[in-house]
């Protein structure tokens, strides 16, 4: 398993109450897998995303990285590991506004404190999501599909141990979105790299190898999905 | 570091109607605060050099003398006044030394009754009228007293005595042993000195003032003028070790009341209006500062899930502020510094209130801000300061997004 939740719980407090967002889960995700968190709205999806993408503490339980428990790491510590294994994609692109596709790109390099050259890298990581001819654009100068498919170079450039797609095509046309998808599932097949999503779109569902189904806050199924 | 710095000044430009805005509200406070500065180096520091030099950066009195000066008793004189003249004007450091009596007296013309109007008569050297007051920059008509039997007197003092240059005043003054002693003066000069109670002054020459106090060959006080006044501790230490003043107290003149508290006034002044307007001016940072956070919670979410630390955090924000703040200082500074210029020449009138300032410290009518070097500099670390007060409040709220944030979907 490349992480894991042991027996997670997660609490938040909303006005006098104590909400259970995760109650006593253990799922975790292996190597190379293409695997989807589903479920409706509050159902605890993105809190296990969060969670497994070091976003956030458990109020009780283990998140292994690595067989490593993160879960008590210092929030440094916790930026480090982000920055280095963990790829982020999300449901509103989230580009940096100010930065070009290969800046943005480079960012994630910069952060994660890789030394030498890195302008080949990024290159590289804009060609293969169909972008080396938008490497000096800013994200207002890219349509929606664009603007994903850097924020996916931005995940991948830095060779994560895991890419974590929140909601990756909510916000794009259903053609877009089918794109994103089938470069993430390529990506996924041909470099092996691990794909974790949450969703409840049935079109995301349908191209994943493995469904994890949750509903307030408990995992109610696990099973392979349309696209194994 | 140059990631942030990239970002930080990308992030300028990002939104440019509220940079310059901002970059404008600390080019305001850095303006205000330099002409402030200057006004106040106007008003108290150009007062303070003249009311040092005018009672002696250094003073050497009889210890006696020294424990009354308010009374001014003349009885505590120096007889050999002349020995300490010249034991102190061969020192390193000391542009002259000059005998001084100085006496409070009534004043009134030939045909007047005595004791309506009140004057503070001067005795001293021509030279110490010339070199050290600069007296004959401020005569309005006639001249500076040359001889016995002369008197320039304030302007304010010839209107209440209603005379003019050429005109005979009866001063009624006193010996050392309390006996009255008039004299009968000629007016030879009429002097402005840009404030009422400076103008009820009144010169002779030493002579006279020694005549009429009965102090042959001596005087009340040895006044010593040097080329740095800031200094001028250092130079009584060293005139204390002389043995022509063993007898006497020597003290400079930031050692002496008024000008021993002037100093932490003037420091309390600066700080007190230095302070309002870093914080005003703090505020508007703070504003858009804020603002500016406030929309970028969503990024700064994002760059917090890329690893980047709360420190990297709050040192964006601060770059974003001290940017600003340099922009704005240097322009603040520059404005303000013309505006200090441009006000030195042509001067801001105060009105009768600046004029009822004490004679001991004063403040003229018109006052001309003076705008030096260290000044500018102040002022410009100061438009710093005010990035630091406003840019504080909102690089900590940054620095404290969560990187879960990135997660909330909003844009």
């Amino acid at each position: 398993m490349i992480c894991k939740l042991v027996g997670v719980t997660k609490s938040y407090p909303m006005g006098d109450l104590l909400v259970q967002a995760l109650r006593n889960v253990t799922v975790g995700v292996g190597a190379g897998e293409f695997t989807v968190f589903a479920g409706p709205s509050g159902s605890g999806k993105s809190t296990a995303l969060n969670l497994l993408g070091c976003l956030d503490r458990p109020s009780s339980g283990e998140v292994l990285l690595d067989d490593k428990n993160v879960a008590s790491l210092s929030d440094d510590a916790l930026g480090a590991v982000r920055a280095r294994r963990i790829g982020f994609i999300f449901q509103s692109f989230n580009l940096i506004p100010v930065l070009t596709a290969s800046e943005n790109v480079d960012l994630a390099l910069r952060l994660a404190g890789v030394e030498g050259p890195r302008a080949e890298r990024v290159e590289s990581a804009l060609k293969a999501v169909g972008l080396q001819d938008y490497l000096h654009r800013r994200p207002s100068q890219l349509s929606g599909g664009q603007q994903q498919r850097v924020a996916i170079a931005r995940a991948l450039v830095k060779s994560p141990a895991i890419v974590i797609a929140d909601e990756p095509t909510a916000n794009l046309d259903s053609t877009n979105g089918e794109a994103i998808l089938d470069l993430m599932r390529e990506m996924n097949q041909k470099n092996g790299v691990t794909f974790l999503f949450s969703t409840h779109d049935p079109m995301v569902m349908s191209r994943a190898r493995r469904v994890v189904r949750l509903k307030d806050g408990e995992v109610v199924a696990d099973e392979a999905g349309a696209g194994a | 570091m140059d990631l942030l710095v990239q970002l930080a000044a990308r992030n300028l430009g990002r939104n440019r109607r509220r940079t310059i805005l901002t970059v404008l509200t600390v080019a305001m406070g850095t303006g205000l605060l330099t002409v402030a500065l200057s006004m106040l180096n106007g008003i108290l520091v150009d007062a303070l050099k003249f009311a040092s030099a005018a009672s002696g950066h250094v003073r050497i009195v009889d210890p006696d003398y020294a424990r009354r000066d308010q009374l001014m008793p003349l009885a505590e004189n120096m007889p050999d006044v002349a020995t300490v003249v010249a034991a102190v004007e061969g020192q390193p450091g000391v542009l002259g030394a000059y005998a001084h009596i100085q006496a409070g007296v009534t004043g009134a013309r030939e045909d007047q009754d005595i004791g309506e109007n009140f004057s503070l008569l001067h005795g001293a050297p021509v030279a110490y009228y010339t070199e050290v007051l600069h007296l004959d920059d401020y005569v309005v008509s006639g001249r500076l007293p040359t001889a016995r039997g002369e008197v320039a007197i304030g302007q304010t003092f010839a209107q209440e005595l209603d005379v003019t240059v050429g005109g005979v005043v009866i001063v009624l003054g006193q010996t050392q042993d309390g006996s009255p002693s008039p004299a009968r003066l000629q007016v030879v000069g009429v002097l402005d000195l840009g404030n009422k109670n400076v103008n009820r002054q009144s010169y002779v020459i030493l002579e006279e003032s020694q005549w009429m106090a009965d102090i042959e060959g001596g005087a009340t006080e040895v006044l010593v003028s040097t080329g740095d006044y800031a200094r001028a501790d250092k130079l009584a230490a060293q005139l204390r070790s002389l043995p022509a003043t063993a007898a006497y107290d020597v003290a400079a003149w930031n050692e002496r009341p008024p000008f021993d508290t002037l100093g932490s006034f003037l420091v309390a002044i600066r700080g007190i209006v230095a302070g309002i307007i870093v914080f005003i001016t703090g505020l508007g940072v703070l504003n858009t500062m804020m603002m500016s956070v406030l929309e970028r919670t969503n990024e700064i979410g994002v760059m917090r899930a890329l690893g980047l630390t709360r420190r990297q955090t709050r040192e964006l924000f601060f770059f974003e502020a001290i940017t600003i703040a340099a922009i704005g200082g240097l322009v603040g500074v520059a404005g303000g510094g013309g505006a200090a210029f441009y006000l030195s020449r042509v001067g801001i009138h105060l009105g009768d209130a600046a004029a009822k300032a004490p004679a001991a410290v004063p403040i003229h009518e018109t006052v001309y801000p003076h705008a030096t070097l260290d000044t500018l500099v102040l002022a410009f670390f100061l438009g710093i300061a005010m990035a630091v007060v406003g840019g504080l409040l909102p690089a900590w709220r940054a620095a404290n997004i969560e990187p879960v944030e990135a997660m909330r979907h909003r844009r």
